[in-house]
């Protein structure tokens, strides 16, 4: 419960920031505006990291991969793991939203029309499905099905460059288990249009049953894997996973780990985050100094007057920081207000920055760099935003109330 | 004019009556005026550093290539059945600043697996002369210009396809005359791009080694490829093509545009907020002196008289603080020339992979000309628009004052 005195105080303080509306109004204005502007940029590199992260992500990268020791070590692929039901509930959380089991297979195509390294996945279709959304960007044919012998599903490009249709055959060479170079014929029974054109030449799909006959030379039946591509929210799951795999001797990767150059980018932008976030902190905290002090020290007749009928250093001290308070309250709802506003109509219609590169769709690293970028707003940002604005405004004001307090111990 | 020095002289001592403001003013005018000059220069050099660092190592600044090798809209495609020769250089001192290579899209065979590469034939001598290569290859050696049949290849490659230093592989791939091309090369050393993509898609050979597995005649190559960074003017060549890094690797320049355009954003908000608080403590300062204005007005002076003094009192404060973020702006340059500074600081202490490679450069700042006249304009017309309230409010107020 606040007492009668304080209360007195927090009523003391409000009316002074009014009796100068239109300079509380341009303090907290200023306050706000610079929130928004760095607000804004965060949001704008967290919506540009975030869709830059679903893009490695959904290179069949996934979130996390679990990775037999063999093939984590030299993409070997000879040594599969069964995928149980010892592994699979290894992995049941509500945290993990998909768990795919892959077997993974480097194999090449050579026609005249020229030649290509592609990557066989051998997925288990039903578990695959909940991982990636190709099953509903199959453009001509249909996807993979558990029984299905050596069918093929590949990427657009792909298709257009071998000049490949759905019923084609495609001739796929690949060295086997025991290294022996092998060429097998598969049938095309999908083609899909999803993600880059590098994903597209590259990501083939076969069923288990298809890749074991390829590379065992015999289907055992059982579900194998070299790698469970895992998707989550976000990387915060990593500990999850980390313990859950820790009694066994697999390995874990996230997608940093597997795409290094994003993941740098992403540091990059962070860093850049940080390094203008101190910016523009400093710069506000000078500018509003100055407007701060002078509000202060134009009322220091008022202070001495106060001081010589009984009140006391720090009541003013008080009021000073319910002052503070008021503005930061102000200036954090007028600048969230403002976010809202603002990055609530960006996050759905995006900015278009294809201008830098001409409106041609740019790839790097394997995957697509978003052209329209929609910042998100979080919770953190809002967060930040009322930090922000009370540290920014309580450096000031303190700074100021302690010299005019200074200046008034002087004058006594 | 008669009456301004006077003018100057009454702005000036006002200026000097409050003198912690103005000093705060002038300060945080003049940090924002030096930051956003050394940002600019940052970002400037921090771009050129880190793409020369970048373009050195492999790509180079510019491909000379038969016209129909690169595809006309999406420069990642080539035709590897377009060839050129010397002879096609009109100009022979572009063959001194450039080197000759051949690129041949190959598989290589390891003992239990065969992946997908771009095999380059390289000019030894002229690469090691001209590019940063061969500090990349940090286990076994670069390759030796006398030898052949031999094959650098990436970390990444090599521990995929279980070979090492030493060992041999199998390159078999399509020739130009529409033979099987197959050949056993050793390799002699393992690039190091620090897990980039390029580490599993890139090999190395000797130039002869490349131009006999291809079935190519002894005159004949791919590409020149020019390192020559100070070169503004392209070449014009007839029957060639020149191809710049940034139609290669839109990629690239996209990231480095971005950063400078961003920068440049950064540059605006500092220069708004600070105008913003300029605004405010320029109005408090005008409004506190109301009742001088008036007294000003009643022993006879002009309203625009009062305006001008108040207007030369922001030009004094702005110029200066604007001549003091110049020399702050352009000191901290300076140091950080002599001092560069290492860009990895964004990153956490990572490195910093660009097109497939690491790069590891060191800023050094370089001063932009430009920037020291844009970044003063900028500031002044800031700085006006400022100003236009608190005076227009002053003039308003100073007509009722009689």
């Amino acid at each position: 419960m606040v007492n009668n005195e304080s209360r007195y105080l927090f009523k003391f303080a409000w009316k002074s920031i009014l009796r100068n509306s239109g300079r509380s109004f341009f303090i907290g204005f200023s306050v706000s505006l610079a929130v928004v502007i760095a607000v804004w940029v965060v949001a704008f590199f967290d919506g540009l990291n975030s869709q830059i992260e679903k893009a490695v992500v959904n290179t069949n990268t996934g979130f996390f991969q679990v990775q037999d020791p063999l093939y984590y070590q030299s993409t070997d692929s000879s040594s599969p793991r069964e995928y149980g039901q010892d592994i699979s509930n290894l992995f049941v959380d509500s945290k993990i939203l998909a768990k795919s089991p892959e077997l993974v297979l480097d194999g090449n195509i050579s026609t005249p029309e020229g030649a290509m390294g592609l990557l066989v996945l051998g997925v288990e279709p039903e578990l695959h499905k909940r991982l990636m959304p190709i099953y509903k960007k199959i453009v001509k044919g249909n996807f993979l099905e558990k029984n299905d012998e050596f069918s093929i599903i590949i990427g657009q490009a792909l298709a257009k460059i071998f000049k490949l249709k759905v019923g084609d055959q495609l001739v796929l060479n690949y060295q086997d288990k025991i290294g022996e170079l092998r060429s097998e014929i598969l049938n095309v029974k999908g083609i899909y249009h999803y993600n880059s054109n590098g994903f597209e030449k590259r990501y083939v799909y076969i069923n288990q049953k298809s890749w074991q006959k390829l590379f065992l030379n015999h289907d055992t039946g059982k579900i194998l894997f070299n790698r469970i591509t895992i998707n989550t929210k976000d990387l915060l799951a990593e500990p999850l996973i980390s313990s859950a795999i820790k009694p066994t001797d697999l390995k874990l990767k996230s997608w940093k780990n597997l795409n290094p150059e994003m993941a740098v980018v992403l540091e990059f932008h962070d860093g850049m985050i940080r390094f203008f976030f101190i910016i523009i902190g400093l710069t506000i905290t000078m500018t509003i100094l100055t407007p701060v002090r002078m509000l202060w020290q134009e009322r220091l007749k008022e202070l001495k007057m106060m001081s010589t009928i009984g009140v006391s250093l720090s009541k003013f001290w008080k009021i000073g920081l319910y002052e503070v308070l008021l503005m930061t309250g102000l200036s954090g709802i007028f600048s969230s207000l403002m976010l809202i506003l603002i990055i609530g109509t960006q996050s759905a219609r995006g900015i278009d920055f294809r201008f830098l590169s001409d409106g041609v769709s740019i790839e790097r690293a394997g995957i697509k760099l978003p052209g329209i970028i929609y910042p998100q707003l979080s919770k953190e940002q809002l967060l930040i935003t009322f930090l922000f604005v009370t540290l920014v405004l309580s450096i000031s004001y303190i700074y100021s109330i302690y010299s005019t307090l200074k200046k008034l111990k002087e004058e006594r | 004019m008669k009456g301004f020095p006077f003018l100057f002289k009454f702005s000036y001592r006002n200026l000097w009556r409050a003198p912690k403001r103005t000093l705060i003013m002038l300060l945080s005018l003049s940090l924002g005026t030096g930051f956003i000059i050394w940002d600019l220069n940052f970002a400037n050099s921090g771009s050129k550093e880190v793409m020369k660092d970048f373009l050195n190592q492999y790509a180079g600044q510019y491909h000379i290539t038969n016209v129909d090798y690169y595809d006309r809209v999406n420069k990642k495609e080539f035709n590897n059945y377009r060839t050129m020769s010397d002879n096609q250089i009109q100009d022979k001192n572009l063959l001194e600043k450039s080197t000759k290579r051949i690129t041949a899209p190959v598989f290589v065979s390891g003992e239990k697996k065969t992946l997908g590469v771009l095999l380059t034939g390289l000019d030894v001598p002229k690469e090691l002369k001209l590019t940063t290569l061969k500090s990349a290859v940090t286990i076994g050696s670069f390759l030796d210009p006398q030898g052949s049949k031999e094959i650098i290849l990436g970390k990444k490659l090599a521990q995929r396809i279980n070979i090492s230093v030493g060992d041999e592989v199998a390159v078999i791939g399509q020739a130009l005359d529409g033979s099987v091309a197959n050949e056993l090369m050793k390799v002699v050393g393992l690039l190091d791009f620090g897990g980039g993509d390029l580490e599993e898609s890139l090999a190395f050979t000797q130039f002869q080694t490349a131009q006999e597995l291809m079935s190519m005649s002894p005159d004949m190559y791919h590409q020149r490829v020019s390192f020559s960074v100070e070169e503004e003017n392209l070449p014009k060549l007839t029957g060639l093509a020149v191809t710049t890094w940034d139609e290669i690797l839109p990629e690239i320049g996209v990231s480095v545009r971005f950063i400078d355009n961003f920068t440049w954003i950064v540059s605006f908000i500092i220069v708004l907020v600070i105008s913003l608080g300029l605004s405010n403590t320029l109005m408090i300062t005008f409004f506190e002196r109301e009742q001088e204005f008036q007294c000003l007005n009643i022993i006879g002076a002009k309203t625009s008289w009062v305006a001008f003094s108040l207007m030369i009192e922001v030009i004094l404060l702005g110029t200066t603080a604007i001549f003091i973020g110049i020399i702050l702006g352009h000191a901290a340059t300076t140091y950080f020339y002599h001092f560069p500074i290492n860009i990895e600081i964004f990153t956490g202490g990572k490195p910093i992979i660009m097109g497939g490679m690491i790069i590891k450069p060191l800023v050094r700042l370089y001063p932009v000309m430009s920037y020291y006249w844009q970044v003063p304009l900028l500031i002044y017309f800031f700085l006006s628009t400022t100003m236009i309230y608190p005076l227009v409010r002053v003039i308003n107020r100073s007509k009722n004052a009689i």
